[in-house]
Protein backbone atom coordinates (compact mmCIF):
# COMPACT_ATOMS: atom_id res chain seq x y z
CA UNK A 1 0.00 0.00 0.00
CA UNK A 2 3.05 2.33 0.78
CA UNK A 3 4.07 1.93 -2.69
CA UNK A 4 1.40 2.85 -4.10
CA UNK A 5 0.45 6.03 -1.85
CA UNK A 6 3.95 6.93 -3.93
CA UNK A 7 2.93 6.16 -6.88
CA UNK A 8 -0.21 7.79 -6.80
CA UNK A 9 1.12 10.87 -5.11
CA UNK A 10 3.82 11.10 -8.41
CA UNK A 11 0.48 11.14 -10.63
CA UNK A 12 -1.80 13.45 -8.86
CA UNK A 13 0.67 15.28 -6.26
CA UNK A 14 -2.12 17.83 -5.59
CA UNK A 15 -4.54 15.02 -4.34
CA UNK A 16 -4.99 14.20 -0.57
CA UNK A 17 -4.44 10.28 -0.90
CA UNK A 18 -5.33 9.86 2.63
CA UNK A 19 -8.51 11.98 2.53
CA UNK A 20 -11.87 10.19 3.45
CA UNK A 21 -14.72 9.49 1.36
CA UNK A 22 -15.28 9.47 -2.32
CA UNK A 23 -12.60 11.36 -3.82
CA UNK A 24 -14.58 11.62 -7.41
CA UNK A 25 -17.99 12.99 -5.73
CA UNK A 26 -15.82 15.62 -3.73
CA UNK A 27 -14.27 16.25 -6.72
CA UNK A 28 -11.11 16.01 -5.10
CA UNK A 29 -10.10 13.57 -8.33
CA UNK A 30 -10.73 14.74 -12.04
CA UNK A 31 -10.91 13.45 -15.28
CA UNK A 32 -7.27 14.70 -15.29
CA UNK A 33 -5.59 13.17 -12.39
CA UNK A 34 -7.53 9.65 -13.66
CA UNK A 35 -5.99 9.74 -16.54
CA UNK A 36 -2.75 10.53 -15.11
CA UNK A 37 -2.91 7.71 -12.46
CA UNK A 38 -4.29 5.23 -15.20
CA UNK A 39 -0.75 6.08 -17.17
CA UNK A 40 0.86 5.69 -14.06
CA UNK A 41 -0.25 2.40 -12.93
CA UNK A 42 0.11 1.03 -16.23
CA UNK A 43 3.65 1.73 -16.42
CA UNK A 44 5.14 0.86 -12.59
CA UNK A 45 2.77 -2.28 -12.21
CA UNK A 46 2.85 -3.38 -15.62
CA UNK A 47 -0.83 -3.83 -16.52
CA UNK A 48 -3.54 -3.24 -18.55
CA UNK A 49 -6.82 -1.47 -17.00
CA UNK A 50 -9.50 -3.04 -19.36
CA UNK A 51 -12.98 -0.89 -20.16
CA UNK A 52 -14.94 -2.96 -17.58
CA UNK A 53 -13.05 -1.78 -15.18
CA UNK A 54 -13.07 2.10 -15.78
CA UNK A 55 -15.78 2.71 -13.24
CA UNK A 56 -16.16 4.73 -10.22
CA UNK A 57 -16.28 2.41 -7.72
CA UNK A 58 -12.38 1.61 -8.88
CA UNK A 59 -11.06 4.88 -8.64
CA UNK A 60 -12.68 6.66 -5.54
CA UNK A 61 -9.85 6.35 -3.02
CA UNK A 62 -6.85 4.98 -2.63
CA UNK A 63 -8.12 1.52 -0.83
CA UNK A 64 -10.05 0.98 -3.84
CA UNK A 65 -7.23 1.83 -6.29
CA UNK A 66 -4.70 -0.49 -4.29
CA UNK A 67 -7.43 -3.39 -4.80
CA UNK A 68 -8.18 -2.99 -8.38
CA UNK A 69 -4.19 -3.23 -8.70
CA UNK A 70 -3.89 -6.40 -6.76
CA UNK A 71 -6.49 -7.87 -8.72
CA UNK A 72 -5.32 -7.21 -12.49
CA UNK A 73 -1.78 -8.02 -10.93
CA UNK A 74 -2.91 -11.73 -10.01
CA UNK A 75 -5.05 -12.32 -13.26
CA UNK B 1 -39.68 28.62 -33.11
CA UNK B 2 -39.04 31.35 -30.51
CA UNK B 3 -37.35 29.45 -27.81
CA UNK B 4 -36.56 26.07 -27.09
CA UNK B 5 -38.91 25.34 -23.98
CA UNK B 6 -41.35 26.34 -27.12
CA UNK B 7 -39.97 23.27 -29.28
CA UNK B 8 -39.95 20.80 -26.13
CA UNK B 9 -43.58 21.75 -25.81
CA UNK B 10 -44.16 21.02 -29.28
CA UNK B 11 -42.71 17.94 -29.59
CA UNK B 12 -44.20 16.86 -26.25
CA UNK B 13 -47.31 17.25 -28.03
CA UNK B 14 -46.53 15.65 -31.26
CA UNK B 15 -44.46 13.05 -30.20
CA UNK B 16 -45.07 12.20 -26.45
CA UNK B 17 -43.47 8.95 -26.17
CA UNK B 18 -40.14 9.76 -28.50
CA UNK B 19 -36.91 9.59 -26.03
CA UNK B 20 -36.01 13.06 -25.10
CA UNK B 21 -33.27 12.60 -21.91
CA UNK B 22 -31.56 10.48 -20.08
CA UNK B 23 -28.39 10.85 -17.62
CA UNK B 24 -27.22 7.01 -16.69
CA UNK B 25 -29.88 7.08 -13.95
CA UNK B 26 -33.12 8.54 -15.26
CA UNK B 27 -34.52 8.84 -18.51
CA UNK B 28 -37.47 10.55 -19.77
CA UNK B 29 -39.86 10.85 -22.65
CA UNK B 30 -40.78 14.39 -24.34
CA UNK B 31 -44.13 14.37 -22.42
CA UNK B 32 -42.19 13.54 -19.02
CA UNK B 33 -39.99 16.21 -19.70
CA UNK B 34 -42.24 18.84 -20.44
CA UNK B 35 -44.08 17.68 -17.16
CA UNK B 36 -40.86 17.64 -14.77
CA UNK B 37 -40.13 21.55 -16.62
CA UNK B 38 -43.98 22.81 -16.23
CA UNK B 39 -44.08 21.20 -12.60
CA UNK B 40 -40.67 23.31 -11.77
CA UNK B 41 -42.02 26.46 -13.87
CA UNK B 42 -45.60 26.03 -11.54
CA UNK B 43 -42.63 25.89 -8.50
CA UNK B 44 -41.01 28.61 -9.51
CA UNK B 45 -43.98 31.03 -9.79
CA UNK B 46 -45.18 30.22 -6.55
CA UNK B 47 -42.04 31.57 -4.59
CA UNK B 48 -42.47 34.70 -6.41
CA UNK B 49 -39.64 34.35 -9.53
CA UNK B 50 -41.06 36.94 -12.27
CA UNK B 51 -40.06 37.46 -15.50
CA UNK B 52 -36.44 39.28 -16.42
CA UNK B 53 -35.18 37.82 -13.04
CA UNK B 54 -31.92 35.75 -12.49
CA UNK B 55 -31.68 32.17 -11.37
CA UNK B 56 -28.56 31.22 -10.40
CA UNK B 57 -27.94 27.26 -11.12
CA UNK B 58 -24.81 25.08 -10.15
CA UNK B 59 -24.43 22.49 -12.59
CA UNK B 60 -25.25 19.00 -11.35
CA UNK B 61 -24.53 17.78 -14.81
CA UNK B 62 -28.17 15.48 -14.53
CA UNK B 63 -31.55 15.90 -15.65
CA UNK B 64 -32.67 18.18 -12.66
CA UNK B 65 -29.99 20.98 -13.84
CA UNK B 66 -31.23 21.13 -17.40
CA UNK B 67 -34.58 21.06 -16.14
CA UNK B 68 -34.54 23.60 -13.71
CA UNK B 69 -32.79 26.12 -16.84
CA UNK B 70 -35.52 24.98 -18.86
CA UNK B 71 -38.48 25.72 -16.01
CA UNK B 72 -36.53 28.90 -15.42
CA UNK B 73 -36.89 30.11 -19.57
CA UNK B 74 -40.64 28.75 -19.55
CA UNK B 75 -41.17 31.89 -16.78
CA UNK B 76 -39.12 34.27 -18.75
CA UNK B 77 -36.96 34.41 -16.07
CA UNK B 78 -33.25 34.21 -17.08
CA UNK B 79 -30.98 30.87 -16.55
CA UNK B 80 -27.77 31.78 -15.27
CA UNK B 81 -25.31 28.23 -15.18
CA UNK B 82 -22.56 28.02 -12.74
CA UNK B 83 -19.94 25.34 -13.47
CA UNK B 84 -19.49 22.62 -10.96
CA UNK B 85 -16.14 23.14 -9.24
CA UNK B 86 -17.30 26.80 -9.18
CA UNK B 87 -15.72 27.97 -5.96
CA UNK B 88 -18.32 29.90 -3.39
CA UNK B 89 -16.54 32.92 -3.76
CA UNK B 90 -17.43 33.33 -7.57
CA UNK B 91 -20.91 32.22 -6.67
CA UNK B 92 -21.53 35.09 -4.53
CA UNK B 93 -20.14 37.45 -7.23
CA UNK B 94 -21.78 36.15 -9.50
CA UNK B 95 -25.07 36.70 -7.51
CA UNK B 96 -24.47 39.98 -6.54
CA UNK B 97 -23.48 40.89 -10.62
CA UNK B 98 -26.75 39.24 -11.51
CA UNK B 99 -28.92 40.67 -8.39
CA UNK B 100 -30.05 37.18 -8.41
CA UNK B 101 -33.35 35.92 -7.01
CA UNK B 102 -32.73 32.65 -6.52
CA UNK B 103 -29.81 30.26 -6.05
CA UNK B 104 -30.32 26.34 -6.75
CA UNK B 105 -27.89 23.46 -6.22
CA UNK B 106 -27.54 20.09 -4.44
CA UNK B 107 -26.12 22.05 -1.96
CA UNK B 108 -27.09 24.96 0.19
CA UNK B 109 -24.50 27.75 0.93
CA UNK B 110 -25.30 31.30 2.79
CA UNK B 111 -25.58 34.03 0.06
CA UNK B 112 -28.81 35.98 1.45
CA UNK B 113 -30.56 34.99 -1.42
CA UNK B 114 -33.31 32.15 -1.38
CA UNK B 115 -32.29 28.78 -2.12
CA UNK B 116 -33.74 25.90 -3.62
CA UNK B 117 -32.26 22.50 -3.97
CA UNK B 118 -31.52 20.58 -7.19
CA UNK B 119 -31.94 17.47 -5.89
CA UNK B 120 -35.84 16.73 -5.64
CA UNK B 121 -36.47 19.06 -8.75
CA UNK B 122 -38.39 16.11 -10.36
CA UNK B 123 -40.82 15.34 -7.82
CA UNK B 124 -42.79 18.49 -8.68
CA UNK B 125 -44.45 17.08 -11.97
CA UNK B 126 -47.05 16.84 -10.96
CA UNK B 127 -47.81 20.34 -9.76
CA UNK B 128 -47.88 21.30 -13.63
CA UNK B 129 -51.18 20.56 -14.76
CA UNK B 130 -53.28 23.77 -13.17
CA UNK B 131 -50.71 26.64 -14.27
CA UNK B 132 -50.90 28.26 -17.66
CA UNK B 133 -47.51 29.85 -19.49
CA UNK B 134 -46.97 32.00 -21.57
CA UNK B 135 -43.96 31.02 -23.98
CA UNK B 136 -40.79 33.40 -23.99
CA UNK B 137 -40.62 35.71 -27.02
CA UNK B 138 -37.46 36.13 -29.21
CA UNK B 139 -36.41 39.22 -27.55
CA UNK B 140 -36.49 38.12 -23.71
CA UNK B 141 -33.11 37.33 -22.16
CA UNK B 142 -33.06 33.70 -22.10
CA UNK B 143 -29.79 32.97 -20.39
CA UNK B 144 -26.25 34.69 -18.91
CA UNK B 145 -22.94 32.72 -19.52
CA UNK B 146 -20.20 33.96 -17.54
CA UNK B 147 -17.20 32.56 -19.43
CA UNK B 148 -13.53 31.37 -17.59
CA UNK B 149 -12.26 34.13 -18.09
CA UNK B 150 -8.24 32.84 -18.82
CA UNK B 151 -7.35 36.55 -20.18
CA UNK B 152 -8.98 39.05 -17.59
CA UNK B 153 -12.20 39.41 -15.34
CA UNK B 154 -14.97 36.86 -16.86
CA UNK B 155 -18.39 38.55 -18.32
CA UNK B 156 -21.42 37.57 -18.16
CA UNK B 157 -22.88 36.95 -22.05
CA UNK B 158 -26.06 37.92 -22.20
CA UNK B 159 -28.07 35.59 -24.83
CA UNK B 160 -31.59 36.72 -26.32
CA UNK B 161 -34.11 33.70 -27.07
CA UNK B 162 -33.32 34.33 -30.97
CA UNK B 163 -29.54 34.20 -30.16
CA UNK B 164 -30.03 30.73 -28.89
CA UNK B 165 -32.48 29.13 -31.43
CA UNK B 166 -30.18 30.53 -34.05
CA UNK B 167 -27.13 28.64 -32.60
CA UNK B 168 -28.83 25.59 -32.32
CA UNK B 169 -29.93 25.83 -35.85
CA UNK B 170 -26.25 26.41 -36.42
CA UNK B 171 -25.34 22.98 -35.36
CA UNK B 172 -29.09 21.22 -36.27
CA UNK B 173 -27.64 22.23 -40.31
CA UNK B 174 -24.03 21.75 -39.75
CA UNK B 175 -23.86 18.23 -38.99
CA UNK B 176 -27.22 17.70 -40.71
CA UNK B 177 -29.01 16.08 -38.25
CA UNK B 178 -30.96 13.42 -38.17
CA UNK B 179 -34.63 13.75 -36.29
CA UNK B 180 -33.62 10.08 -35.21
CA UNK B 181 -30.65 11.36 -33.98
CA UNK B 182 -29.39 10.23 -30.54
CA UNK B 183 -26.43 12.41 -28.95
CA UNK B 184 -23.74 11.57 -26.08
CA UNK B 185 -23.32 15.07 -24.56
CA UNK B 186 -20.60 14.25 -21.38
CA UNK B 187 -19.04 17.58 -21.28
CA UNK B 188 -20.10 20.77 -18.81
CA UNK B 189 -23.83 21.63 -19.72
CA UNK B 190 -22.99 24.50 -17.41
CA UNK B 191 -20.41 25.76 -20.51
CA UNK B 192 -21.74 26.74 -24.15
CA UNK B 193 -20.10 24.14 -25.96
CA UNK B 194 -22.65 21.20 -24.03
CA UNK B 195 -25.49 23.03 -23.74
CA UNK B 196 -25.63 24.60 -26.91
CA UNK B 197 -25.69 20.65 -28.36
CA UNK B 198 -28.11 20.07 -25.80
CA UNK B 199 -30.36 22.96 -26.78
CA UNK B 200 -29.82 21.95 -30.68
CA UNK B 201 -31.16 18.25 -30.21
CA UNK B 202 -34.08 19.13 -28.28
CA UNK B 203 -35.35 21.60 -30.89
CA UNK B 204 -34.50 19.38 -33.47
CA UNK B 205 -36.68 16.69 -31.63
CA UNK B 206 -33.78 14.38 -30.88
CA UNK B 207 -32.93 12.50 -28.04
CA UNK B 208 -29.94 13.09 -25.15
CA UNK B 209 -27.67 11.49 -23.02
CA UNK B 210 -26.21 13.41 -20.39
CA UNK B 211 -23.21 11.87 -18.58
CA UNK B 212 -20.63 13.37 -16.57
CA UNK B 213 -17.46 12.55 -18.54
CA UNK B 214 -16.07 10.15 -20.67
CA UNK B 215 -13.35 8.38 -18.17
CA UNK B 216 -15.52 5.70 -16.64
CA UNK B 217 -16.09 4.27 -19.90
CA UNK B 218 -17.63 1.19 -19.07
CA UNK B 219 -20.64 3.59 -18.08
CA UNK B 220 -20.03 5.02 -21.01
CA UNK B 221 -20.28 2.58 -23.50
CA UNK B 222 -23.26 0.61 -21.52
CA UNK B 223 -25.24 4.04 -21.89
CA UNK B 224 -24.41 4.21 -25.34
CA UNK B 225 -25.40 0.36 -26.07
CA UNK B 226 -28.62 1.26 -23.69
CA UNK B 227 -30.18 4.40 -26.22
CA UNK B 228 -28.73 3.21 -29.06
CA UNK B 229 -26.38 6.65 -29.32
CA UNK B 230 -26.07 7.95 -33.02
CA UNK B 231 -23.59 11.12 -32.07
CA UNK B 232 -21.36 12.30 -29.56
CA UNK B 233 -20.24 15.52 -28.50
CA UNK B 234 -16.74 16.70 -27.22
CA UNK B 235 -14.23 18.56 -26.17
CA UNK B 236 -10.46 17.98 -27.45
CA UNK B 237 -9.43 16.77 -23.99
CA UNK B 238 -12.65 14.24 -23.61
CA UNK B 239 -11.60 13.29 -27.03
CA UNK B 240 -7.68 12.51 -25.91
CA UNK B 241 -9.56 10.58 -22.78
CA UNK B 242 -11.87 8.35 -24.38
CA UNK B 243 -8.98 7.69 -26.93
CA UNK B 244 -6.82 6.69 -24.51
CA UNK B 245 -8.97 4.59 -22.05
CA UNK B 246 -11.86 3.54 -24.57
CA UNK B 247 -10.68 3.40 -28.48
CA UNK B 248 -11.39 -0.35 -29.03
CA UNK B 249 -15.09 -0.15 -28.15
CA UNK B 250 -15.35 2.99 -29.63
CA UNK B 251 -14.02 0.86 -32.65
CA UNK B 252 -16.19 -1.68 -32.12
CA UNK B 253 -19.19 1.13 -32.03
CA UNK B 254 -18.32 2.13 -35.10
CA UNK B 255 -20.88 1.22 -37.38
CA UNK B 256 -23.68 3.10 -35.69
CA UNK B 257 -21.78 6.17 -35.40
CA UNK B 258 -23.63 9.08 -37.70
CA UNK B 259 -21.07 11.84 -36.60
CA UNK B 260 -19.03 12.82 -33.60
CA UNK B 261 -18.62 16.78 -32.96
CA UNK B 262 -15.67 18.57 -31.59
CA UNK B 263 -15.39 22.20 -30.31
CA UNK B 264 -14.35 24.56 -27.69
CA UNK B 265 -10.80 24.00 -28.53
CA UNK B 266 -8.23 22.93 -31.32
CA UNK B 267 -7.65 19.52 -31.64
CA UNK B 268 -4.20 17.95 -31.48
CA UNK B 269 -3.32 16.26 -34.69
CA UNK B 270 -2.52 12.85 -33.33
CA UNK B 271 -6.16 12.72 -31.80
CA UNK B 272 -7.65 13.37 -35.05
CA UNK B 273 -5.91 11.08 -37.21
CA UNK B 274 -6.47 8.50 -34.61
CA UNK B 275 -10.24 9.04 -34.40
CA UNK B 276 -10.16 9.18 -38.11
CA UNK B 277 -9.19 5.83 -38.08
CA UNK B 278 -11.37 4.46 -35.92
CA UNK B 279 -14.86 5.85 -37.23
CA UNK B 280 -13.93 5.94 -40.64
CA UNK B 281 -17.52 6.35 -42.08
CA UNK B 282 -18.66 8.60 -39.65
CA UNK B 283 -18.47 12.39 -39.86
CA UNK B 284 -16.15 14.20 -37.85
CA UNK B 285 -16.90 17.76 -37.10
CA UNK B 286 -14.79 20.75 -35.68
CA UNK B 287 -16.92 23.52 -34.67
CA UNK B 288 -15.02 27.31 -34.60
CA UNK B 289 -17.44 29.56 -32.21
CA UNK B 290 -17.43 31.46 -29.69
CA UNK B 291 -19.55 32.03 -26.45
CA UNK B 292 -20.62 35.74 -27.94
CA UNK B 293 -21.12 34.27 -31.72
CA UNK B 294 -21.62 30.31 -31.67
CA UNK B 295 -21.20 27.60 -33.48
CA UNK B 296 -20.15 29.92 -36.55
CA UNK B 297 -18.47 28.04 -38.90
CA UNK B 298 -18.11 23.68 -39.71
CA UNK B 299 -15.67 21.18 -41.08
CA UNK B 300 -15.76 17.70 -41.41
CA UNK B 301 -12.25 16.95 -41.40
CA UNK B 302 -12.79 13.32 -42.09
CA UNK B 303 -13.18 14.21 -45.42
CA UNK B 304 -11.11 17.75 -45.17
CA UNK B 305 -7.84 16.25 -43.60
CA UNK B 306 -5.80 17.92 -46.23
CA UNK B 307 -6.40 21.45 -45.34
CA UNK B 308 -4.07 22.62 -42.80
CA UNK B 309 -5.85 25.51 -39.96
CA UNK B 310 -8.76 25.45 -42.04
CA UNK B 311 -12.12 25.74 -40.07
CA UNK B 312 -14.33 24.91 -42.41
CA UNK B 313 -16.94 27.01 -44.19
CA UNK B 314 -19.62 29.01 -42.55
CA UNK B 315 -22.89 28.02 -41.12
CA UNK B 316 -26.65 28.81 -41.94
CA UNK B 317 -27.00 31.96 -39.64
CA UNK B 318 -23.18 33.14 -39.68
CA UNK B 319 -21.86 35.70 -42.44
CA UNK B 320 -18.20 36.87 -41.68
CA UNK B 321 -16.45 39.39 -42.70
CA UNK B 322 -12.15 40.43 -41.82
CA UNK B 323 -10.91 43.40 -39.76
CA UNK B 324 -7.73 45.00 -39.86
CA UNK B 325 -6.38 46.13 -36.64
CA UNK B 326 -7.33 49.83 -37.08
CA UNK B 327 -11.01 48.49 -37.47
CA UNK B 328 -11.41 48.72 -41.05
CA UNK B 329 -12.91 46.35 -43.40
CA UNK B 330 -9.96 44.23 -46.01
CA UNK B 331 -10.19 41.49 -48.56
CA UNK B 332 -8.57 39.20 -46.74
CA UNK B 333 -6.26 36.30 -48.61
CA UNK B 334 -3.60 34.03 -47.43
CA UNK B 335 -0.89 37.45 -47.37
CA UNK B 336 -3.39 39.42 -46.16
CA UNK B 337 -5.02 38.00 -43.07
CA UNK B 338 -7.59 40.12 -40.61
CA UNK B 339 -9.45 40.09 -37.34
CA UNK B 340 -12.27 37.06 -38.00
CA UNK B 341 -15.65 38.73 -37.53
CA UNK B 342 -18.73 37.42 -37.42
CA UNK B 343 -22.54 38.45 -37.82
CA UNK B 344 -25.84 36.81 -37.43
CA UNK B 345 -28.76 35.78 -35.17
CA UNK B 346 -26.42 33.89 -33.56
CA UNK B 347 -24.54 37.10 -31.93
CA UNK B 348 -25.00 37.65 -27.98
CA UNK B 349 -26.90 40.72 -27.40
CA UNK B 350 -24.07 42.04 -25.43
CA UNK B 351 -22.05 41.51 -22.07
CA UNK B 352 -24.49 42.02 -19.31
CA UNK B 353 -24.80 45.85 -17.79
CA UNK B 354 -21.83 46.63 -20.25
CA UNK B 355 -21.94 48.82 -22.98
CA UNK B 356 -22.76 47.47 -26.61
CA UNK B 357 -20.54 50.48 -27.71
CA UNK B 358 -17.42 49.23 -27.49
CA UNK B 359 -15.42 49.15 -30.83
CA UNK B 360 -12.80 46.45 -30.10
CA UNK B 361 -15.93 43.92 -30.11
CA UNK B 362 -18.94 45.45 -31.81
CA UNK B 363 -17.95 46.76 -35.10
CA UNK B 364 -20.31 47.99 -37.96
CA UNK B 365 -22.92 44.91 -36.66
CA UNK B 366 -20.05 42.23 -36.54
CA UNK B 367 -18.57 41.06 -33.17
CA UNK B 368 -14.94 40.98 -33.65
CA UNK B 369 -12.58 38.10 -32.17
CA UNK B 370 -9.04 38.06 -31.62
CA UNK B 371 -8.58 35.51 -34.09
CA UNK B 372 -6.25 36.33 -37.11
CA UNK B 373 -8.08 35.01 -40.29
CA UNK B 374 -8.73 34.49 -44.27
CA UNK B 375 -10.93 33.46 -46.32
CA UNK B 376 -9.80 31.32 -49.70
CA UNK B 377 -11.86 31.60 -53.24
CA UNK B 378 -13.83 28.92 -51.84
CA UNK B 379 -15.34 30.69 -49.21
CA UNK B 380 -13.09 28.37 -46.87
CA UNK B 381 -12.29 30.32 -43.90
CA UNK B 382 -8.30 29.39 -42.28
CA UNK B 383 -7.49 30.11 -39.15
CA UNK B 384 -3.51 31.53 -38.28
CA UNK B 385 -2.99 32.69 -34.78
CA UNK B 386 -4.31 34.60 -32.08
CA UNK B 387 -3.60 38.39 -32.28
CA UNK B 388 -2.86 38.78 -28.44
CA UNK B 389 -0.60 35.40 -28.59
CA UNK B 390 1.63 36.73 -31.00
CA UNK B 391 5.25 36.51 -29.89
CA UNK B 392 6.72 40.05 -31.12
CA UNK B 393 10.57 39.50 -31.30
CA UNK B 394 13.36 41.90 -32.53
CA UNK B 395 10.31 43.28 -35.07
CA UNK B 396 9.36 39.78 -36.08
CA UNK B 397 5.71 38.18 -35.48
CA UNK B 398 5.65 34.51 -34.40
CA UNK B 399 3.10 32.90 -34.47
CA UNK B 400 3.11 29.91 -30.83
CA UNK B 401 0.67 27.91 -32.64
CA UNK B 402 2.97 27.19 -35.52
CA UNK B 403 6.19 26.44 -33.26
CA UNK B 404 3.67 24.59 -30.69
CA UNK B 405 2.21 22.32 -34.34
CA UNK B 406 6.28 21.37 -35.49
CA UNK B 407 7.09 20.66 -31.74
CA UNK B 408 4.25 18.11 -31.84
CA UNK B 409 6.10 16.15 -34.93
CA UNK B 410 8.94 15.34 -32.71
CA UNK B 411 8.58 11.66 -30.79
CA UNK B 412 8.47 11.65 -27.42
CA UNK B 413 6.21 15.33 -27.34
CA UNK B 414 2.75 14.64 -26.07
CA UNK B 415 1.87 18.25 -25.30
CA UNK B 416 3.59 21.54 -25.26
CA UNK B 417 2.82 25.54 -25.44
CA UNK B 418 4.43 27.91 -26.31
CA UNK B 419 4.87 31.89 -24.84
CA UNK B 420 6.87 34.79 -25.09
CA UNK B 421 9.47 35.57 -22.45
CA UNK B 422 11.32 38.97 -21.88
CA UNK B 423 14.41 39.45 -24.14
CA UNK B 424 16.44 42.51 -23.34
CA UNK B 425 17.95 42.74 -26.92
CA UNK B 426 14.35 41.24 -28.56
CA UNK B 427 12.15 42.36 -26.56
CA UNK B 428 10.50 39.25 -26.53
CA UNK B 429 11.42 35.61 -27.40
CA UNK B 430 9.50 32.53 -27.68
CA UNK B 431 9.84 29.58 -24.71
CA UNK B 432 8.58 26.43 -25.60
CA UNK B 433 7.38 24.12 -22.23
CA UNK B 434 7.14 19.94 -23.35
CA UNK B 435 5.81 17.40 -21.76
CA UNK B 436 6.15 13.89 -22.24
CA UNK B 437 4.46 10.69 -21.75
CA UNK B 438 5.06 8.75 -18.68
CA UNK B 439 9.01 7.40 -18.68
CA UNK B 440 9.50 9.09 -22.25
CA UNK B 441 12.89 10.79 -22.53
CA UNK B 442 13.25 13.80 -25.01
CA UNK B 443 16.98 15.21 -25.63
CA UNK B 444 16.23 18.91 -25.84
CA UNK B 445 19.21 19.75 -28.30
CA UNK B 446 17.35 17.55 -30.86
CA UNK B 447 14.06 18.76 -30.42
CA UNK B 448 16.09 21.97 -30.95
CA UNK B 449 17.54 20.87 -34.06
CA UNK B 450 14.03 19.60 -35.27
CA UNK B 451 12.19 22.78 -35.30
CA UNK B 452 15.51 24.49 -36.57
CA UNK B 453 14.94 22.83 -39.37
CA UNK B 454 11.19 23.39 -39.97
CA UNK B 455 11.02 26.92 -39.08
CA UNK B 456 12.77 30.16 -39.88
CA UNK B 457 15.75 31.04 -37.40
CA UNK B 458 13.94 33.56 -35.62
CA UNK B 459 10.61 31.28 -34.39
CA UNK B 460 13.29 28.97 -33.13
CA UNK B 461 12.68 28.72 -29.31
CA UNK B 462 16.39 28.61 -27.57
CA UNK B 463 14.57 28.29 -24.17
CA UNK B 464 13.26 25.04 -23.77
CA UNK B 465 11.74 23.19 -20.69
CA UNK B 466 10.12 20.25 -19.41
CA UNK B 467 7.28 20.33 -17.17
CA UNK B 468 4.73 17.33 -16.16
CA UNK B 469 1.67 18.66 -17.48
CA UNK B 470 0.88 21.85 -20.05
CA UNK B 471 -1.51 23.71 -18.00
CA UNK B 472 -5.06 23.98 -19.68
CA UNK B 473 -8.35 25.76 -19.37
CA UNK B 474 -11.56 23.31 -18.86
CA UNK B 475 -11.58 22.89 -21.95
CA UNK B 476 -9.14 21.58 -22.89
CA UNK B 477 -6.85 25.24 -24.60
CA UNK B 478 -3.94 25.59 -23.73
CA UNK B 479 -3.56 28.20 -20.32
CA UNK B 480 -0.85 30.24 -21.87
CA UNK B 481 -1.42 32.95 -19.35
CA UNK B 482 -0.55 30.83 -16.49
CA UNK B 483 2.95 29.93 -18.15
CA UNK B 484 3.46 33.13 -18.39
CA UNK B 485 2.60 34.06 -15.16
CA UNK B 486 5.10 31.59 -13.73
CA UNK B 487 7.88 32.49 -15.57
CA UNK B 488 7.48 36.03 -14.47
CA UNK B 489 7.67 34.44 -11.21
CA UNK B 490 10.74 32.26 -11.62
Amino acid sequence: MDELMEVLRQAAPKVDWEAEGNLIEEGILDSVDIISVVSELTAVYDIEIPTEEMEIENFCCARAIYELVQRLSED
Amino acid sequence: MNSIVEAVAKHALNRPTKFCIADGKKELTYKEYWECIRGYAAYLKKIGIKKGECVVVRNSQNVEFVTVGMAVQLIGAIFVPLEKNVAEQRIREICEEVEAKLYVANREIDLGIPFASCVDVLTYRSESEREEFTFPGRMDTAEILFTTGTTGKSKGIELLHKNVVAVAENVISGVEMKENNVELIPVPLSHSHGLRRYYANLLNGSGVVILDGVVFVKNVFACMKRYGVTAIDLVPAALSALLKLGAEELEAYSDKIDYVQLGSAPIPEQDKKRICKILPNARLYNFYGTTESGCSCIIDFNRCSDKKNCIGHPTCHAVFAFFDENGNRLESSKENVGLLACKGDMNMKGYYRLPTSDEQIFRQGYIVTQDMAYMDEDGLIYLVGRAGDVIQSGGNKISPQEVEEVALDFDGVEECACIPVENPLLGQEPKLFYATQSGVDVKEEALYEFIKSKLEAYKVPKLIEKIDRIPRTYNGKINRRQLVEQEKGD
